[in-house]
């Protein structure tokens, strides 16, 4: 580094006095010596002075009034997430157990695939429901259940796609009625676009197959109309 | 809490004002207000409320310049210089404050802050690095190159100045 670009590199440094007096004589010499890099460290001075002396802008006298609307704005807002996060600490308990059978159901059928597929399974076996058995198929489960486990599960299945479609029923429809509130401050197409988008996502979800694809089709309408109250998931708004 | 409004209502502003612009500082200021209001009661003191109220004014304006995607459309040099803003009050070299101003607003946001922070409001390093979450180092060399930058803008209009003074 020649003797300019250090002193170019340190002029910062040497306006805002942070060299040691030794470095700082030196440089002042160079200073001296160098015409250049004087009217550098001139003009880098002359911005500090003028930064440092321009006077700062006046908030507007409606800024207050801004601040209080927002906040205003803000607490409404968390009326509205509270509401619906009362909603969902109370339907959770419904939905969470339903949400982790339709993960046994899908453990459960990947099972009996395998079984299937290397011969174990007769081939008479009966479905699981209308669950669609999806290959490719793990290699080999860690733990194979036994017979018994195998009705048990397809028991418990059969009889809770039935619980599961009546929680996600119910707690969409609890949702929707309490997007009746918020739909009030809508435009009139806002309102019309949500009832559309509502009636089909209602309408694919009833005409789903039982099972996953229709717990899928009722968390899409959930989580449309969740979006469409309050802009977050509910998962975020906790 | 108006008081605190009150109390702080003049910095907020002004570093919001020279990050993001006239045209929406007060937007962004009110912002910030919004997030000091609802932030308070998780304010643990783990650093000095101005710093804490600094550091979210930079944080709301840089991001707010970020989405704005305003660099797109500021030009640059010349331009920027031909175009000159009155300052908002008068001061001893108003036209040579109006022109850095107007260079300021071309710089990178981020060399906007640290010019703000340091060369207008007066803080130190240290300080600096606490509300922009960054070594003094890196807010020493940001300033460095910020400077440098300045004067790359202004050099004809320092000439100029050194020629009458």
């Amino acid at each position: 580094m020649s003797a300019c670009e250090h002193v170019r590199a340190e002029l910062t440094a040497y306006l805002d006095g942070e060299l040691d007096e030794t470095s700082a004589s030196s440089l002042r010499g160079h200073l001296r010596l160098c015409v250049e890099c004087r009217a550098l460290a001139d003009q880098h001075a002359r911005i500090v002075d003028v930064l440092a002396a321009l006077p700062p802008p006046e908030p507007p006298p409606s800024m207050w009034d801004g601040v209080k609307a927002r906040l205003g704005a803000a607490e409404i807002e968390d009326a509205r997430r509270s509401r619906l996060g009362l909603w969902w600490q109370r339907v959770r308990p419904h939905l969470v157990p339903a949400m982790g059978l339709a993960a046994a159901a899908a453990v459960a059928a990947v099972w009996i695939a395998h079984r299937r597929a290397s011969g174990d399974e007769p081939a008479h076996e009966v479905a699981i429901g209308h669950h669609e058995v999806t290959p490719p198929v793990p290699p080999s489960p860690p733990v194979a259940p036994s017979a018994a486990d195998q009705i048990d599960v397809r028991d418990a299945l059969a009889s809770d796609d039935d619980h599961a479609d009546a929680a996600y029923r119910a707690a969409a429809e609890e949702l929707i009625a309490m997007a009746a509130d918020a739909k009030g401050d809508w435009t009139p197409s806002q309102q019309k676009a949500f009832d559309a988008r509502v009636a089909a996502l209602r309408t694919a979800a009833e005409h789903a197959a039982s099972g996953e694809p229709r717990e899928r089709a009722w968390q899409a309408l959930i989580d449309y109309v969740q979006r469409a109250v309050v802009g977050v998931r509910v998962a975020e708004a906790l | 809490m108006e008081a605190l409004y009150h109390q702080y209502k003049r910095r907020v502003y002004a570093l919001v004002y020279r990050i993001v612009g006239a045209g929406d500082a007060e937007e962004v200021a009110q912002d910030v207000f919004v997030r000091v209001f609802r932030g308070l009661g998780a304010f643990r003191g783990e650093s000095q409320l101005g710093t804490w109220i600094y550091r979210l004014s930079v944080n709301a304006a840089l991001s707010y310049v970020a989405k704005r995607g305003r660099r797109a459309e500021i030009p640059d040099g010349a331009e920027v210089l031909d175009a000159l803003p009155a300052p908002p009050v008068a001061m001893s070299d108003p036209k040579l404050a109006a022109k850095v101003e107007a260079a300021m607003s071309a710089l990178p946001a981020g060399y906007r802050a640290i010019l703000v922070l340091h060369d207008i409001e007066g803080l130190s390093h240290e300080e600096c690095a606490a509300i922009l979450d960054c070594r003094v180092g890196t807010s020493k060399s940001q300033l460095h190159k910020a400077r440098a930058k300045m004067r790359e803008l202004l050099g004809p209009a320092l000439a100029g100045e050194r020629e009458r003074s």
